[in-house]
């Protein structure tokens, strides 16, 4: 695809608009099949892998109407389907296409909290946009209407203009609920039990809020300032916020109960504990957790000049894994200098649980995708510093329990790359502060907390969500998790109030 | 919680002492009025209670007045702290070596939770600053402090030792790591090296609260930079104190007392080390032929110390420990601790060049102050 500048895309589509505006309510499927898919305007690739700025710089005014009347309007909404959340996304995709922007961001926060991050950072590919019928009907996914696209769109136009209402919040019951970790479940369970009068604080570890959304993203995903402005709803809520506080250690669990006076918990500590390979060479200078690697790029802004710590200086970097995490990793070192990035993932890019897009603009900034290989051992140096990574090349075997065919090794197919830095982004484990901290809480022998279907925890008064309890998953299923138990935690709260 | 300082701010009150130059602190000042409890009514007490008080300053010999450096409240006047003890406040300071500073630090919820072998991490500037860990060298549940002893080595170590009492550190997070594990295990040798004399204090009281004979082996470089001497003595049923130079005790390295103590006919039933990563190599050396359980407590480079960036990691034994959540303190004999002197060593130059960058810059700050 060659690169198209945002200016030249929005005055495409002001043509597109003009053409259509007069018969947006009456547009015939033939024709909303015709209207063109519209591209995101994103920074030039050349640029951007040089700086730090979000690079999907989002759909004009113009894109966003035309791209929404392409919309079909189905009678039975087969997208909504593939959403964790249930957004009612062709009522709220009409709005846009009609231009009721207020409306239609009134519609998306019905029934979610976070569509500035979300748009930016579900997989629709996966979910809503795998259903839309109008993506069916063409025959290609990414013909799809681009719902995603469209919910930044109305989340970024309520930001900017100022609109964002303020919930309203209930009189106070008295009661009082804490919310641990700061992620994308925290942040909503904190809000949903704050709406209904409780008293809430949320209990985050780091010096900043946001967990993932923070020290994993990077910048030029998702922007700071959106998850600044999501917390300063928050606190305009009344919500109570204590960073630096590391449950668990600061302060037990049970404590928080027994002896501070709160009546319920919510856990949201996410998967934070870096996977390893448990290859030779793994403790070498140079090879890194991708959680190290982006917290100290985003959360510890090593990428600034100013910023004290350091990150490890790197020309030739190797990051192992296919997922998001690999994608930002690799995105990042580009951006902090390295000359050469590689992505070595075992399988073949089908099987790649990154987003299409983030893979897309990999490559467009120039990472080397190195598929069906996999790293068998890091070579160091004299210093114990990497001067190289093993690899061996793969092929496809038959389908593995998660359904993707898994990869074979292919005897003597081993291959030298040489690298500076390995950086290892094939999966979290949970956090283990909490149980380890709390030995009467439940957890699965991979150390996810256990929970029934209201997200309650073996312990009284004690709900858990997120990646805590999903493993590594996605923002928009913690997000759903976190209201989940926020619904559980205020139905036991006026239980015990009445 | 039960922490939080009230909010009554000096400026609101400055005019009742601006004729007065102090610079008390209230908690030297009152300790009958802790702090957290006192509301602006109290005031006018604690005002006047601290003008007799400077009278008593004299008492306090390390004492150091407030300059309000970092202070959101500085002014012209010399009281710019007499205010509520507020989180991380640094309320005292004092220098006990060139490079080598104590701290009192405001922390009443890591001061009560904190056991023996835990950590803290801290940052002088919550946008820019890096997370630096820092073992706790004593606390005190009443006043509400923790002790940090740290030693200038960086840029943050460096900015830190600019703090003055009432100045608040922008981020403090603890306690960390897992707490040493304290019983009557019979004859303990506790060796400290240098700075890692700090972090074994907590460690050899418990030890010896808990029953335990304990020898303590303190070593520096030089007499100068032997710390917390008095204190340790007092804890030690044998005390030996080492200089490399010969300045003071014994010349030599703390290996060769170690060694002696392990040919004993009682050898020791257990050796704690602390110190700079060589020194608790060649420690855990000097045991291993006479199987002497030997005990370290590592501090590698860490973010979060939580468990989730995974760079603090060690090889111990064949397995790979986490030092913020499996540590800080493993089995000596199995710590390979040639790659964690490697992994240390990850970014010194970028390190260095900061710690420069910062020195360079307070100096030409300074000069120009002086040419103003």
């Amino acid at each position: 695809m060659s690169y198209k500048p945002a200016n030249e895309l929005q005055k495409e589509a002001q043509c597109l608009l003009d053409e259509y505006l007069s018969k947006v309510t009456s547009l015939k499927v033939k024709e909303r099949q015709k209207i063109p898919a519209q591209e995101m305007p994103v920074q030039d690739p050349e640029q951007r892998s040089r700086n730090m700025a979000e690079v999907a710089l989002g759909y004009s005014f113009e894109q966003a109407r035309v791209e929404a009347m392409r919309c079909l309007q189905c009678v039975k909404k087969n997208c909504m389907e593939g959403c964790p959340v249930k957004i009612d996304i062709p009522r709220f995709i009409d709005h846009i296409a009609k231009g009721e922007f207020e409306q239609a961001i009134a519609v998306v926060k019905e029934t979610t909290l976070l569509p500035a991050v979300c748009g930016r950072v579900c997989p629709q590919e996966k979910q809503c946009q795998l259903h839309c019928t109008l993506g069916k009907s063409l025959k290609d996914i990414d013909k799809s209407v681009a719902i995603g696209r469209l919910e930044r769109f109305v989340a970024d136009w309520e930001r900017i203009h100022n609109k964002t209402i303020i919930p309203a919040v209930k009189t106070s019951t008295g009661k009082k609920v804490a919310v641990i970790g700061s992620g994308p479940a925290g942040l909503v369970a904190a809000a949903d039990c704050r709406r209904e009068g409780h008293h809430v604080t949320i209990f985050e570890a780091f010096h900043k809020l946001g967990g993932v959304l923070r020290y994993g993203i990077p910048e030029f995903r998702l922007p700071n300032d959106i998850i600044d402005k999501e917390i300063e709803t928050l606190k305009a809520m009344g919500v109570e916020i204590r960073t630096n506080f590391v449950v668990g250690r600061t302060r037990k669990l049970t404590d928080l109960l027994e002896k501070d006076g709160y009546d319920a918990v919510f856990v949201g500590t996410g998967a934070g504990l870096p996977i390893f390979m448990g290859i030779e060479g793994e403790n070498l200078v140079g090879v890194f957790s991708a959680n190290e690697y982006l917290t100290r790029a985003n959360l510890m802004k090593a990428f600034d000049r100013k910023a004290d710590t350091p990150i490890y200086p790197s020309r030739n970097v190797v990051v192992l894994g296919g997922g998001n995490v690999a994608m930002d990793a690799s995105r990042m070192a580009k951006r902090l200098g390295a000359e050469k990035v590689y992505i070595v993932y075992r399988r073949s890019e089908n099987e790649m649980p990154a987003r299409k897009e983030e893979v897309l603009h990999a490559k467009e900034e120039g990472v080397e995708f190195l598929l069906l290989r996999n790293a068998k051992r890091i070579l160091g140096d004299e210093q114990e510093r990497v001067k190289g990574i093993v690899c061996l090349q793969y092929e496809l075997g038959e389908p593995d329990a998660s359904g993707r065919r898994s990869p074979v090794e292919i005897p003597g197919s081993e291959f030298i790359l040489d690298a500076d830095t390995v950086i290892v982004a094939v999966g979290n484990g949970s956090n283990p502060l909490i149980s380890q901290t709390t030995p009467q809480l439940s957890v699965s022998k991979r150390g996810n907390i256990i929970v029934d279907e209201t997200q309650k925890t073996s312990m009284n008064k004690i709900f858990a969500g997120g990646d805590i309890v999903l493993g590594a998953a996605t923002v928009i299923l913690a997000m759903g998790e976190g209201r989940k138990a926020a619904a559980a935690i205020n139905k036991m709260l006026t239980q015990v109030h009445g | 919680m039960q922490n939080q300082a009230s909010r009554y701010k000096p400026q609101d009150s400055i005019h009742l002492l601006s004729c007065c130059k102090i610079a008390v602190y209230t908690r030297y000042a009152c300790p009958a009025y802790p702090a957290e409890n006192m509301g602006s009514g109290q005031l006018v007490t604690v005002a006047a209670s601290l003008i007799c008080l400077t009278m008593i300053k004299p008492l306090f010999p390390d004492f150091i007045p407030a300059k309000g450096k970092h202070s959101s409240y500085s002014g012209s006047f010399s009281v710019s702290r007499f205010a509520p003890v507020t989180m991380n406040q640094v309320l005292f300071k004092k220098q006990l070596s060139q490079d080598v500073f104590l701290m009192r630090l405001h922390a009443p919820l890591i001061a009560e939770e904190r056991q023996a072998g835990q950590f803290i991490i801290l940052q002088t500037d919550d946008e820019f600053g890096e997370r630096i860990p820092l073992t706790i060298a004593d606390a005190d549940t009443t006043e509400g402090s923790v002790t940090i002893i740290f030693q200038v080595v960086g840029k943050t170590t460096k900015h830190l030792a600019t703090f003055e009492p009432g100045d608040e550190l922008p981020a403090l997070v603890g306690p960390l790591g897992k707490p040493t594990h304290i019983e009557n295990f019979g004859k303990v040798v506790c060796v400290g090296g240098g700075i890692g004399v700090a972090p074994l204090h907590p460690i050899a009281q418990a030890l010896k609260k808990a029953g335990n004979h304990v020898t303590i082996i303190t070593g520096a470089r030089t007499k100068e930079l032997i710390i917390l001497e008095k204190e340790m003595q007092a804890i030690a049923d044998e005390f030996i104190v080492c200089t490399d130079d010969g300045s003071y005790g014994r010349k030599g390295l703390v290996t060769a007392p170690l060694k002696e103590l392990c040919e004993r006919e009682l050898k020791p039933d257990m050796v704690i080390a602390i110190g700079p990563p060589v020194m608790m190599k060649f420690c855990s050396e000097t045991t291993r032929p006479y199987h002497v359980f030997t005990q370290v407590s590592l501090n590698t480079i860490m973010v979060d110390g939580t468990g989730m960036c995974g760079g603090c990691r060690v090889n111990v034994g064949k397995e790979v420990k986490f030092v913020c959540v499996d540590g800080p303190e493993f089995d000596g004999h199995l710590v390979d601790f040639d790659n964690m002197i490697s992994r240390l060593n990850a970014y010194k130059e970028i390190e260095r060049n900061h710690y420069k960058c910062f020195v360079e810059k307070a100096f030409s700050e300074k000069e120009q102050e002086v040419r103003i």
